[in-house]
């Protein structure tokens, strides 16, 4: 037998011929102590239950636990080791965790006082009971230091979980601005198309009857007597534009000195007479007092302006009109070869109450037709536009500028003389940004982008940009023919 | 367009500045006989005057207080210019004092119960009220707004009675169809009625004023009421006569006239001060016979008591008419120094006046002023034609009385209304838009000659019968 | 002759023909300039300030290239030359800071709608020369026709 082994010799030894060892002497001690059989499940001992010795486990599995906020949280099942009520024994107190059998288990419970008196007797014990404790301590000392490197471990993976979450959330938004963007215009597209065409009735009409007018009125004024006058003024205001005002004035001065008669001389210059020569040309032809006739000639002269008026804004509407229709046609169709000169132009006029102090300069090269979706295209343009105005204030100089490219690619350059983008955010403004302020969702600059961007790629072309203060460039360069037209339109919903 | 001028004047006004400025240096280069040395000065202020009063180049009340200015550097005692020995100088005072003529005083009472009617609307209250007799016919409205205008007139000014009046009537004219003539004859008959109603008081008008200071000056006194008694019956014939011409002439359409006036009685305490005042100022003026008391006098009574009672705000005070003061008080001093210096002895002294009959001297007269006043300003013609009547009616040779001197003048000037330029009731009348330059040209001068012939040749008969003319 | 002026300010022609043929009924005795921007404006006020004539109303469309109306007629209330010259804004684009400024910098008079009714173009003019003719003329008769007939006649009642 063992009785006069060292206590650091017993170290060598593996655990359960330590263990059973440790039985074997306890045994031996305290004169066999009765076996307890425990079905699965049993609590053997509860948290804090005060504990007057400890439980040898000869047979089965228990595990550690506590609870935490009502939950069971194990600290140890396979670190458990041969002695339960460890901790209490070192303390001399209540338990620590609750103790509970997962599979049938054997006990030997041995009092403190038992305990005591075994250790007393059995040098040997001491020296085997002593190792198993310090080993079940080890045990779970290590199990602790796992745990704690498990934790660290999850902590990280949570963090890169919730990393993914919020970039997905962002994803999402940014969708979710696009899509309701593009549902905007979709809807403004099918509104303005509708209203263009609601127009288009009117307008037609509308110059057709100024065309009628003009007919019947050519033929009544045939029938007056002094007819070649009459036409000719009538001519005259429908075909010419009248004179600017500051024009207007200084013939005025002129002919008033000529003619020494200020109000003759205005209602001359009103209807366009700006020679004293030409007028006295005219008396000679006309019986009767010349006054009547220069009031009928300024008759002649506002019909004729008026008409002109008509025509003019009728054609200025019905431009208005095909603009816009052309803008905003439902395009979910094919791609198909478009005029990248036609969608500017008509972008252009869209803008033309933001560009009454802008010069507009369309510096437009020869272009081969370009395949493409026109809507999105001019979504595009009316974008780089937008901002270019934006930076401008609305006033200054805008150069829209076409190329042929040697490649089979053509650029569109969108050129204003504003301020400039600093040169920190010059590769940022491409991305989505987007604040909420109270509640509502404000986009900057990079929506438009954004999306024009989107366009373009779809369109397998690219944009860029070069700025410095007084010149500012957006480049969109796109591809004459794609070969495969997959330009989807995932962004558009269906209507 | 035209040549800028620096001083910012018309042609018309520039070369109106020269020829007065000429007209004035005149008499000092040329010698006229008979002319004494004074008369030589005031002729060259007198013929600026024409010229200026003419031409309008200065404002006529600044023409006015120029006159008295040169009078009193050329003629009076206190002259800048040595007088010849023997010239008795009138005092430099006394062209001043033409400032506060009583006569003025009179005038500015009658602005004050003008001004004072217009605030309280009384004019357009009476009138509503005077007007109900008259019926919905339209000669019949007609004659009712003539009478009421003109009575108004002879206390206001004809200028304000037309335009308060004139509002009366746009409203009726609107409801005429255009090219119906009656809307003519009623554009017509508020300014001839403010015309012809100017005549009847010595605050009517102011050539009455003149004409009356001019009397006071040559010592002849003329009440209120006397004055009312010569004109008023003769100024009622004048406007039945006028109002029958415009119903024969431009006869309506319409069957009736309906004539809203917007106006309800203000019965506030300071109303009711401004009624009483008015009722005994012009009782005062009517009984002056009865209490002795001079009109002028009685016309300082609405002056003290609208100014204690602040029925005339500061304000109102200061936009009086004050300039027609001054154009009367100019008139004044012309008169003087025309009077003092033998000017008026030597003008007269041009013509022979021996070869005529006293009539043709009064229609002549009549007949002058009622053509310059057609042309200029009817206080200007009064100021510039009074002074010579009054000295030709008191020249011995001459058969007329200056009493009937002045006021034939004074009433040819108030007849002049045959031009929308004659007096501003006219200019009113025009620029409503309803009347043309014909229209007005023929009735205003059927109703002037027509006026100068009863005037004239019925009126003297009248008066002499009655007594009125002597001296 | 010194007529009063009345400066139209548009830059569009057909606007401004229209604008100016509206004013027809003013013509006899008002001088009636147009002027196709701000600068055009200026040089018709250095003519007519040449020719001694008062600017009575200025009638101005905001948006015009260059100076805004607004701006000219704030300019206008600050020289001491315009400070009785009625002012009227004609557009149909102003935001309302626009015209609140114009309100209360410009003194504003009125502000006129695109597109707008002959007649209340007509009424509106007619009412801010008789406001200017009140203020400005000794004589106020030869207005009678053609502006506020019966708002005349009192004043001239009232005047004596």
């Amino acid at each position: 037998m063992m009785t006069n082994r060292t206590l650091l010799a017993g170290f060598h030894d593996p655990d359960d011929r330590v263990e059973s060892h440790m039985i074997e002497e306890i045994d031996a001690a305290l004169g066999h102590p009765p076996r307890l059989d425990l079905p699965v499940g049993t609590m053997i001992f509860r948290q804090d239950d005060p504990l007057d010795g400890i439980y040898i486990l000869i047979d089965g599995k228990v595990s550690l636990f506590q609870l935490i906020d009502g939950k069971e949280v194990i600290f140890h099942s396979q670190t458990v080791g041969r002695i339960l009520g460890l901790l209490a024994l070192t303390r001399q107190s209540r338990s620590f965790f609750h103790c509970r059998a997962v599979t049938p288990v054997t006990l030997l419970k041995i009092s403190f006082a038992d305990l005591d008196r075994a250790l007393q007797q059995s040098d040997s014990l001491l020296v085997s009971f002593i190792t198993v404790l310090l080993r079940s301590m080890a045990r779970r000392n290590k199990r602790l230091v796992e745990l704690q490197t498990e934790v660290l471990g999850l902590n990280k993976s949570l963090a890169s979980e919730r990393d993914t979450l919020a970039r997905t959330l962002r994803e999402l938004r940014k969708a979710q601005a696009l899509l309701v963007e593009s549902e905007k215009m979709a809807t403004l597209g099918q509104l303005s198309a509708g209203v263009a065409h609601e127009l288009n009735n009117p307008v037609a009409a509308i110059q057709r009857a100024a065309d009628f007018v003009h007919q019947d009125l050519l033929q009544m004024v045939a029938d007056l007597p002094d007819a070649t006058t009459y036409r000719a003024m009538l001519d005259r205001s429908f075909t010419q534009a009248p004179l600017s005002t500051r024009e207007q004035r200084e013939r005025r001065r002129e002919l008033a000195t000529e003619l020494v008669d200020e109000a003759l001389a205005e209602r001359l210059v009103a209807i366009g007479i700006t020679d004293a020569a030409a007028y006295h040309d005219l008396v000679a032809t006309w019986r009767g007092s010349a006054g009547d006739h220069i009031t009928r000639l300024e008759r002649m002269h506002q019909l004729g302006g008026a008409l002109r008026n008509i025509v003019r804004c009728a054609d200025r509407i019905g431009g208005l009109v095909k603009s816009l229709r052309a803008y905003a046609r439902a395009d979910h169709d094919e791609a198909v070869a478009i005029n990248l000169h036609e969608g500017l132009d008509d972008t252009l006029r869209l803008f033309t109450n933001r560009m009454r102090e802008v010069i507009v300069e369309r510096d437009f090269g020869d272009l081969p037709p370009v395949r493409g979706l026109s809507g999105e295209l001019n979504q595009v343009w009316t974008n780089l536009i937008a901002n270019a105005l934006d930076a401008m204030k609305n006033q200054g100089r805008l150069v829209i500028a076409t190329r042929a490219l040697p490649d089979g690619l053509v650029s569109v350059s969108v050129i204003d003389d504003g301020p400039g983008i600093a040169p920190e955010n010059l590769d940022k403004i491409f991305n989505l940004r987007f604040t909420t302020r109270q509640g509502r969702v404000e986009f900057g600059l990079g929506l438009g982008l954004s999306i024009s961007r989107n366009i373009v790629t779809r369109h397998g072309g690219s944009i860029s940009v070069e700025s410095r203060p007084g010149r500012t460039e957006f480049c969109v360069k796109l591809p004459v023919s794609r070969p495969d037209p997959t330009l989807s339109n995932q962004q558009e919903p269906e209507p | 367009m035209k040549p800028s001028i620096t001083s910012g004047l018309g042609p018309t006004k520039t070369i109106g500045l020269v020829l007065a400025i000429f007209a004035f240096f005149v008499p000092f280069f040329i010698t006229f006989e008979n002319l004494s040395e004074p008369g030589h000065r005031v002729l060259g202020i007198f013929m600026m005057a024409v010229v200026l009063w003419i031409t309008e180049a200065i404002p006529l009340h600044a023409t006015a207080s120029l006159i008295i200015f040169l009078c009193i550097l050329l003629v009076s005692d206190k002259a800048m210019l040595p007088l010849p020995e023997g010239y008795k100088a009138p005092t430099y005072s006394s062209f001043f004092y033409s400032l506060a003529n009583p006569v003025l005083m009179l005038f500015l009472g009658g602005f004050f119960l003008a001004d004072g009617a217009a605030k309280y609307k009384l004019d357009k209250n009476l009138a509503k009220t005077l007007l109900k007799p008259f019926g919905q016919k339209p000669a019949n409205i007609m004659l009712g707004l003539m009478l009421i205008v003109a009575v108004f007139s002879m206390f206001m000014s004809n200028t304000a009675t037309t335009a308060a009046f004139m509002a009366v009537v746009l409203p009726v004219i609107a409801r005429l169809p255009a090219g119906d003539r009656g809307r003519i004859a009623l554009a017509l008959c508020i300014p001839i009625a403010a015309n012809v109603g100017g005549m009847g008081t010595p605050v009517g008008t102011p050539p009455n004023a003149i004409a009356l200071g001019a009397l006071n000056k040559a010592g002849i006194q003329i009440s209120f009421i006397e004055w009312m008694v010569m004109i008023v019956p003769f100024m009622l014939i004048v406007l039945v006569v006028a109002w029958q011409l415009l119903v024969r002439l431009l006869p309506t359409k319409a069957e009736t006239y309906t004539v809203e006036i917007d106006a309800t009685y203000d019965r506030s305490p300071q109303a009711w001060i401004f009624y009483v005042t008015a009722a005994v100022t012009i009782l005062l003026w009517f009984t002056e016979p009865l209490h002795g008391i001079q009109s002028a006098i009685v016309g300082f009574l609405p002056v003290v008591v609208m100014l204690a009672t602040k029925l005339i705000s500061d304000k109102e005070f200061h936009s009086m008419q004050w300039s027609v003061l001054w154009l009367v008080a100019g008139g004044i001093a012309l008169g003087d120094g025309v009077g003092k210096t033998g000017l008026d002895t030597w003008m007269i002294g041009l013509i022979d006046w021996q070869d005529m009959a006293p009539g043709m001297i009064a229609g002549a007269l009549c007949l002058v002023a009622l053509l310059f006043s057609t042309i200029i300003s009817n206080s200007a013609t009064a100021n510039l034609l009074v002074p010579i009547g009054i000295s030709l009616a008191t020249s011995p040779e001459i058969a007329i009385s200056p009493v009937a001197s002045a006021i034939f003048i004074a009433i040819g000037s108030s007849l002049a209304m045959a031009l929308p330029i004659s007096t501003p009731p006219n200019a009113i009348a025009y620029s409503t838009g309803q009347v043309q330059t014909k229209q007005m040209a023929l009735v205003g001068g059927i109703i002037g000659v027509v006026g100068l012939l009863i005037f004239v040749f019925i009126a003297p008969v009248a008066w002499n019968m009655l007594g009125l003319l002597a001296d | 002759m010194n007529r009063i002026v009345i400066v139209c300010v548009e830059d569009e022609a057909e606007v401004r023909e229209a604008v100016v043929r509206d004013l027809a009924p003013f013509k006899p005795l008002f001088r009636i300039e147009a002027a196709e921007d701000v600068e055009d404006a200026l040089a018709v006020l250095r003519e007519v300030a040449v020719d001694e004539e008062p600017v009575g109303l200025v009638l101005c469309d905001h948006l015009l290239p260059g100076k805004r109306g607004v701006d000219f007629l704030i300019d206008l209330q600050n020289n001491p030359a315009y400070q009785t010259t009625r002012k009227v804004l004609i557009t149909g684009q102003a935001g309302l800071d626009d015209t609140v400024r114009a309100v209360n910098q410009a003194r504003l008079n009125h502000y006129i709608a695109k597109p707008w009714q002959p007649a209340d173009l007509q009424a509106v003019v007619r009412k801010e020369l008789t406001d200017y003719v009140l203020a400005t003329q000794d004589s106020l008769i030869p207005y009678i026709a053609i502006l506020d007939g019966p708002r005349l006649l009192d004043a001239i009642a009232q005047r004596g």
